[in-house]
């Protein structure tokens, strides 16, 4: 186990270190001087050439990257072209909403999949079971922008139950968690049904399996074949699975925080796709891709723990 | 027994081909889920094709006077958005784009994608610097690697299907990879091998062909995923600009409007998930009815 959290460690670092290279490169793929951006129209020839200084936009490229890792380990990611705020500063400010928008989430999925999927292995092939599984076709092919705004029309406006956008409030308030209930349904509606059609599948191959027919045949109780030997095996698969999707969710909350208006991570990337403010794109792309990579290291070894067969040879 | 005869008594390739395509139809068409799904992209290609036909209006025609009309007016069944414009011609052009911008998508990502997977899975010296680039592209959750290519390129449709291409490939390379692999090993391409058949021809004419299963699945899959996709990114303004009738978009110009006139939202929204599930269903149906002649032919 060690020398599996050791390989995938050294391989992490590897990858944060191509990540950054990405984002790096991407500031100077893109059209456009960024002195002459943040010199703005009015700024002479002296003033961008200044600002090129400044900047270390004349070194080679290379030690610019090497400026810019190291500028990364200070926390320092630039400032914004638009606001000249420091661009780690604006992250830290709204990265909790980010945060708190991808767990209640992944929270609605896991409760909404789990349940659903379990339900239709044990009444596999009736009316529930079909339901379930059209549903969850239609949960992964329903555009979530369009399902928030559905769901704002319907909730917050007709009905009047929740407000129509915001997260101002703490999530462990009512008024907080009102908040959240919106943007958590319509993030976590794909999550759901993928979710469900995982512990579906995984489910109905463990009810099959041999030690389950034993189980009932030695005249254990059908409750407890359930929870003790079918669960507790066909979790491990599903575990995988919702440690991804906590990953996609992370990126999801990008549509999601727009439509409702949340003042978060993905928000503050799509204004500054907008306005063309490079270092705020880069410092909110190297965040959500670091936490990727993360969740997903976490959930491989999680995945050796809970199954001591997989090794990652 | 004379070679003729052997030869009247064994079918040819070409007629062994065509008989597995049929029998993969077959068990396609037996799954009632894809015989909706594929109605649906039917229908989609049918009003991509003859747009102008079906509908004779010009989709970005303004009339501020027939604004916000609703459902089953006149003339406008679909009624009309806020500058007047009739919701009905509006999806059925935004069918055209929103499959042209699929096809592009995958077919970009697939080239890419194909070529990677058979070199990497081919050449062994290349797997590991083609796979852990595959790898760096993978630490980008979808959407976002989309969104950081927009961002160098800026925002319009063709930058759009460029950020899904690249955003393809990576899954794509890995999935042919992975068929190459265990094709490689087979006695036949070995044979061609000590036949002395080009790298490139054994990989062409021989690999490939035997990879074309998963491919097909994916390209289906993906076609949904690119949809959805270029939606969202046209949504969020990064994608298609007004007045493009993209469906995404028109989502996006109705969001004010939808208290007062919530058909602008709703009807392009089921526009969307409607060819999205489809896709998926025939994407699904497709792997069962390949997986089925998979395990039958062996």
């Amino acid at each position: 186990m060690a020398g599996l959290i050791v390989r995938r460690v050294f391989q992490l670092v590897l990858l944060l270190i191509g990540i950054s290279f990405i984002v790096f490169m991407s500031m100077h793929i893109a059209p456009g001087d960024p002195a002459s951006i943040i010199g703005g129209p009015t700024a002479t020839q002296e003033d961008v050439e200044a600002i090129r200084e400044n900047l270390g936009l004349n070194e080679p490229l290379l030690a610019q990257y090497f400026d810019y890792l190291k500028g990364i380990f200070a926390g320092d990611l630039g400032f914004s072209y638009q606001t000249k705020q420091a661009v780690s500063e604006a992250i830290i400010d709204r990265f909790p909403n980010t945060l708190n928008l991808a767990i209640a989430s992944i929270i609605v999925a896991i409760v909404i999949g789990v349940t659903a999927g379990i339900i239709s292995a044990l009444k596999h092939n009736t009316w529930f079971d079909g339901l379930s599984t059209i549903i969850a076709l239609g949960g992964i092919s329903i555009p979530n922008f369009w399902l928030g705004a559905i769901l704002i029309l319907i909730f917050a406006v007709n009905l009047q139950w929740f407000p129509v956008g915001g997260l101002t409030e703490p999530f462990w308030t009512i008024e907080g968690m009102k908040q959240l209930a919106l943007p958590a349904i319509t993030l976590g509606t794909g999550s759901a049904a993928m979710i469900a059609r995982m512990s579906r599948s995984a489910m109905l191959e463990v009810i099959r399996a041999d030690y389950v027919r034993t189980a009932r045949a030695k005249g254990v109780r059908e409750k407890t074949v359930i929870m003790m030997h079918c669960l507790r095996n066909a979790m491990i698969p599903v575990i995988t699975v919702i440690g991804l999707n906590f990953g996609f969710l992370l990126g999801g909350t990008i549509i999601t925080e727009s439509v409702f208006a949340i003042n978060g991570v993905g928000r503050l990337m799509i204004e500054s796709i907008a306005a063309r403010d490079f270092p705020m794109v880069q410092g909110s792309v190297l965040l959500v891709a670091t936490l990727f990579v993360l969740v997903n290291l976490i959930v491989d070894i999680v995945y050796a723990f809970i199954d001591p067969r997989i090794s990652y040879e | 027994m004379s070679t003729e005869v052997v030869t009247q008594q064994l079918p040819s390739h070409k007629k062994k081909k065509e008989f597995a395509l049929f029998k993969t139809w077959k068990r396609l068409i037996k799954n009632k889920m894809a015989i909706v799904g594929l109605v649906i992209i039917a229908l989609q290609l049918f009003m991509a094709l003859a747009a102008p036909v079906i509908v004779g209006v010009d989709p970005n025609k303004q009339n501020l006077e027939l604004s916000e009309l609703p459902i089953g007016t006149e003339g406008h069944w679909l009624g009309t958005d806020n500058y007047g414009r009739d919701i009905w011609s509006r999806i059925v052009y935004g069918a055209r784009i929103s499959l042209l911008v699929g096809i592009g998508a995958v077919s970009l990502g697939l080239v890419g994608g194909v070529v990677l997977g058979l070199l990497s899975g081919y050449y062994r010296r290349l797997d590991g610097i083609i796979m852990r680039f595959v790898d760096l592209m993978f630490a980008f959750p979808g959407i976002l690697l989309a969104m950081l290519i927009i961002a160098i390129l800026g925002t319009s449709l063709v930058n759009v299907v460029i950020a899904i291409s690249i955003w393809s490939i990576p899954t794509c390379a890995r999935i042919v990879r992975g068929s190459v692999l265990s094709i490689k090993k087979q006695e036949y391409i070995i044979a061609m091998r000590s036949l002395g058949a080009s790298d490139l021809r054994i990989m062409v004419r021989h690999v490939l062909p035997n990879c074309m299963a998963p491919i097909i699945v994916f390209a289906t899959m993906r076609m949904a995923t690119a949809i959805l996709s270029t939606a969202s990114l046209s949504f969020l303004g990064l994608g298609a600009q007004p007045p493009t009738p993209e469906w995404g978009a028109m989502i996006a110009a109705g969001q004010e409007y939808m208290w007062t006139s919530p058909h602008m939202i709703v009807i392009p929204g089921i526009a969307i998930m409607l060819v999205v599930f489809a896709f998926n269903v025939v994407g699904d149906a497709l792997r069962d009815a390949l997986d089925q002649g998979m395990s039958l032919d062996k």
